[in-house]
């Protein structure tokens, strides 16, 4: 099943360099193939997301909650429904516990909702959770 | 007209004491009987000096006395045939006239009086009164006049004038000479013994007398004889058919000029029905016999002479007993000098009319009663004695009595009322059922600045705050019509203008049948407590906010302090994995202080979040808990320490109770958590839960055998970051703080009682609530 052709497409909405740092350890650490666009707030997605080119849709967005200007939920919110964005995978990934954060992303319907651990060896075994999300990603073009 | 056999030939004209013979003839002739007027007659007539004449029904005079001819200037005898309107001074067709009314006066009536304009022979003119009679003779009607002129002359008028009277009257009037011989006997004594005038005269009186009874007449006779009368004698005669009739006889002597006794005159009354009376008086006596009230007559000098059966219950005696004893014996002895009194008053001939006072029964109980008292008088209007119509009142004196002691209560209860409902710092109202208001009291004259005279009904309603006013009479009138107590907080003006809140209620008052008597009200000032109100309110509300913005922070800033964190223990990691081999012992152990220190941190973090959750969070999430599970759910989470430990935990069966699950789950976990932690190295854990009710609440315990504390910390462990011991334990010295701060917003208590070296217990309570008793909120 795991396509060896190119690389997985991701885009990281992240304002903590050294969390985007990890996550890429922790991908790499379960052999994933992925191009990886780091952005630092939910303006800049948007932004991001407007203007890349369907051929380079990202299909996995991992977006952080509490982001300056508009917040990771905020960009989920807009793409969740659109028919462009169908194959994509949403995650959120946050150190967040709040009730109302895990509320609103519910309410959206995200893919995952994933907690940052503190721990080193817990945050790679994250690499596992996003490699098994990517695979269970739904293959439009194989249904067509 | 009986009176007309008076005139009949050769028959006697009777006058009242039976003693003047007349004759047509003397009339006829004009005056020649006339002389022969008696003496008797004169004395009856007593002297009245008066002319008389005498005229046939057409006017033509058949008689003139000689008084009548001097008066008018005429000789003897020549008035007759003269017409009477001759002898009238009216101008001559008033004279005609005149003449023909007085004769259908006396045809109609047979009697005329009145003032005649007399003209005399010489054209003198005069008047005198005149009275018209008229009489009957042979079938022909006549007529006599008869007036005073001044003149003695008139007594042979006066006879004739006597006779009719005699004739009409319903008496018999009887005259008798002094050998007891009947010489007069009138119409009504014909009717009344049977006897015709022809039939009685010249025969003895004692004709009339009742046999057995043939004595009485003589000896009255013998009376009158003696000068003496003889008045209203009630006895019995006898008719010419035998019968026998009750009579009243009242017999008078007939005495000459010289005064000596000529005769007598009995006059003679049917009294059958008198007797008739009797009946009226039985049937009178029955309904005094039936009479509920005391009917009682006494004599002039009190003595008791007739007693009713309503008398005999009032007063105890019997008739038998009392009648001829004096009416003082019912006289209560404060009341004896009433007695002459009363009857003083009844001598004058005064009546008592419903005098209230008191009497004194036979067995000796004083009655109040009602008396009427009336004089009774005989027919001539003698008062002989007193009739009295006593009423028991006592009965009606009780109720009245009672009725008075009750308005005096209700005063005094009235009066009680006004005191405290102006004592009291409210303002009171009062309403009539209808809704209108009719009193205030001294608090809401002084509060309003409103004068006592003005319009009550207006003055209230112009108090209100307009904006409010439409309201408050809406709900106002509505409590009216449902007759359902009143409340709310309206605006009323207080005398300098401004507006203070009150909270306003009213009660219907309502009698036994449920009806509204009245509505009593009070307006409480509730001014400076709304205030106090509104800004508890406001600073609830700063407060929630404050709540919910510290959580928000707490979150917030376990995110924003956390990263910081992963980053320092996931670099460190890295660093001691790739760099193991070159790292020397120090730097690789310094490493591990680093990892830890931020692990600590990390934890704080994570209970600070956790306690300021507790505290903040807004809206409880409770439902009913069955501690039981989630008891077990924690010996659950706690299995490796405590298999570790080798612990023995023991526990009471465990309620259920409303309460947030999570939270409750959070207590259990914390105190096991440092049961286990704090034991005593080498004795095994022993831990007991217990829960016992005690009224409103349970109590809970989680006893141990661990190491214990002094006494002097047992407020400071529940304190935030509070520890007794230093890092060597992992903790972070939250764990009380968010069990007291679980506790205490479910209504509770913590303390803990501890002795070092033996172990601590640490008691909670929480308040016996189920979902039952708030069956609402499960429903919701």
């Amino acid at each position: 099943m795991q396509s060896n052709k190119s690389p997985r497409r991701l885009l990281v909405v992240e304002d903590n360099p050294t969390d985007a740092l990890l996550l890429r350890r922790a991908l790499t650490e379960h052999g994933v193939d992925y191009e990886m666009v780091v952005v630092g707030d939910g303006e800049e997605a948007i932004e991001y997301l407007e203007t890349c080119k369907q051929a380079a849709k990202p299909e996995l967005i991992i977006v952080d909650l509490n982001l300056p200007k508009e917040d990771g939920i905020e960009v989920l919110k807009v793409y969740r429904g659109s028919a462009s964005f169908m194959e994509t995978q949403m995650v959120i990934l946050t150190s967040s516990d709040s009730p109302s954060d895990r509320q609103r992303a519910e309410i959206i319907g995200v893919d995952a909702y994933l907690r940052k651990p503190i721990e080193l060896d817990a945050f790679l075994a994250l690499g596992g959770t996003l490699k098994r999300l990517l695979e269970l990603r739904p293959k439009v073009h194989d249904v067509i | 007209m009986e009176s007309a056999k008076a005139f009949e030939t050769g028959k006697q004209l009777i006058g009242p004491a039976g003693s003047e013979i007349s004759t047509l003839s003397a009339i006829s002739s004009a005056g020649s009987g006339i002389a022969s007027v008696s003496p008797q007659h004169v004395g009856l007539t007593g002297g009245v000096p008066e002319g008389m004449i005498a005229t046939d029904d057409a006017g033509t005079i058949v008689y003139a006395n000689p008084a009548e001819e001097r008066t008018f200037g005429f000789g003897p005898g020549e008035l007759i045939g003269m017409h009477l309107a001759d002898l009238s001074g009216y101008p001559d067709e008033e004279n005609d006239q005149h003449v023909r009314e007085v004769f259908s006066d006396l045809q109609s009536k047979g009697f005329w009086s009145g003032e005649w304009l007399n003209m005399s022979r010489d054209g003198t003119r005069f008047y005198s009164t005149a009275s018209m009679h008229t009489a009957k003779l042979d079938g022909r009607m006549y007529f006599i006049r008869i007036h005073s002129v001044g003149d003695r002359a008139g007594g042979q008028a006066a006879e004739y004038h006597l006779a009719a009277l005699v004739e009409s009257s319903d008496d018999a009037i009887i005259g008798r000479d002094l050998n007891g011989l009947i010489i007069s006997w009138n119409s009504a004594a014909e009717r009344m013994f049977g006897y015709s005038a022809d039939e009685a005269i010249g025969r003895p009186l004692t004709i009339l007398a009742v046999p057995g009874r043939e004595d009485e007449i003589p000896t009255i006779f013998e009376r009158i004889r003696k000068g003496e009368s003889v008045k209203q004698l009630e006895t019995v005669r006898r008719r010419k058919d035998g019968k026998e009739i009750d009579v009243s006889i009242t017999g008078s002597p007939i005495r000459n000029a010289a005064g000596a006794v000529i005769g007598a005159s009995t006059i003679a009354r049917d009294i059958k029905d008198c007797k008739g009376l009797e009946e009226v008086t039985l049937r009178l006596a029955a309904i005094v016999d039936g009479s509920d009230d005391a009917i009682v007559s006494k004599d002039l000098n009190g003595i008791i002479r007739s007693w009713n059966k309503a008398a005999e219950h009032i007063f105890g005696y019997s008739s038998a007993e009392v009648i001829g004893q004096p009416i003082s014996i019912l006289a209560p002895p404060d009341r004896l000098n009433e007695m002459p009194e009363v009857l003083a008053k009844l001598r004058r001939g005064e009546q008592i009319d419903h005098y209230e006072t008191r009497r004194k029964r036979k067995d000796g109980k004083v009655i109040d009663i009602s008396l009427t008292v009336s004089p009774i008088r005989t027919s001539s209007g003698r008062v002989i004695g007193a009739s009295k119509i006593a009423r028991d009142i006592s009965e009606r004196k009780r109720s009245q009595k009672d009725l008075e002691e009750a308005i005096i209560e209700l005063r005094q209860s009235e009066a009680q009322f006004r005191t405290l409902a102006n004592a009291i710092p409210q303002l009171c109202w009062m309403a009539h059922a209808d809704g209108s208001f009719f009193w205030f009291n001294d608090r809401w004259y002084e509060y309003t600045g409103v004068v006592r005279d003005q319009n009550e009904g207006l003055a209230w309603q112009t108090m209100h705050d307009p904006v409010t006013l439409h309201e408050m009479t809406e709900r106002w009138e509505a409590a009216v019509v449902s007759r359902e107590p009143f409340e709310m907080v309206t605006r009323i003006c207080g005398r300098t203008g401004a507006f203070r809140s009150f909270l306003t209620r009213a009660l219907p008052l309502k009698d036994q049948g449920g009806r509204v008597v009245r509505w009593f009200g009070t307006s409480t000032d509730i001014e400076e407590r709304k205030l106090i109100e509104d800004v508890l309110q406001k600073t609830n509300e700063t407060l929630r906010h404050a709540n919910a913005d510290l959580a928000q922070f707490a979150y917030v800033a376990a995110h924003d302090l956390q990263e910081p964190l992963r980053t320092v223990v996931s670099f460190s990691q890295i660093v001691q994995r790739t760099c193991s081999k070159v790292l020397d012992p120090e730097s690789a152990q310094n490493l591990v202080y680093v990892v830890n220190g931020a692990r600590r941190m990390n934890q704080l973090i994570s209970d600070l979040l956790s306690y300021s959750r507790t505290t903040a969070e807004t809206g409880r999430t409770e439902q009913e808990v069955d501690l039981e599970q989630a008891f077990a759910a924690i010996l659950t989470l706690l299995e490796e320490p405590i298999a570790r430990e080798n612990a023995r935990i023991i526990h009471q069966p465990l309620p259920r109770i409303l309460a947030d699950a999570s939270q409750m789950g959070q207590v259990f976990q914390n105190l096991l958590s440092n049961a286990l932690k704090y034991h005593r190295d080498g004795v095994t854990p022993e831990i007991e839960v217990k829960a016992e009710l005690d009224e409103e609440n349970w109590l809970f315990s989680v006893k141990d055998n661990g190491q214990g504390f002094k006494m002097k910390y047992a407020q400071q462990i529940f304190g935030i970051f509070k520890r007794l011991h230093g890092k060597e334990v992992p903790g972070s010295g939250m764990g009380l703080a968010i069990c007291k701060a679980v506790i205490e917003r479910h209504g509770g208590n913590i303390w803990a009682n501890s002795e070092v070296g033996h172990g601590t217990t640490v008691y909670f309570t929480l308040p016996n609530r189920t979902a039952g008793a708030n069956a609402k909120q499960q429903v919701t």
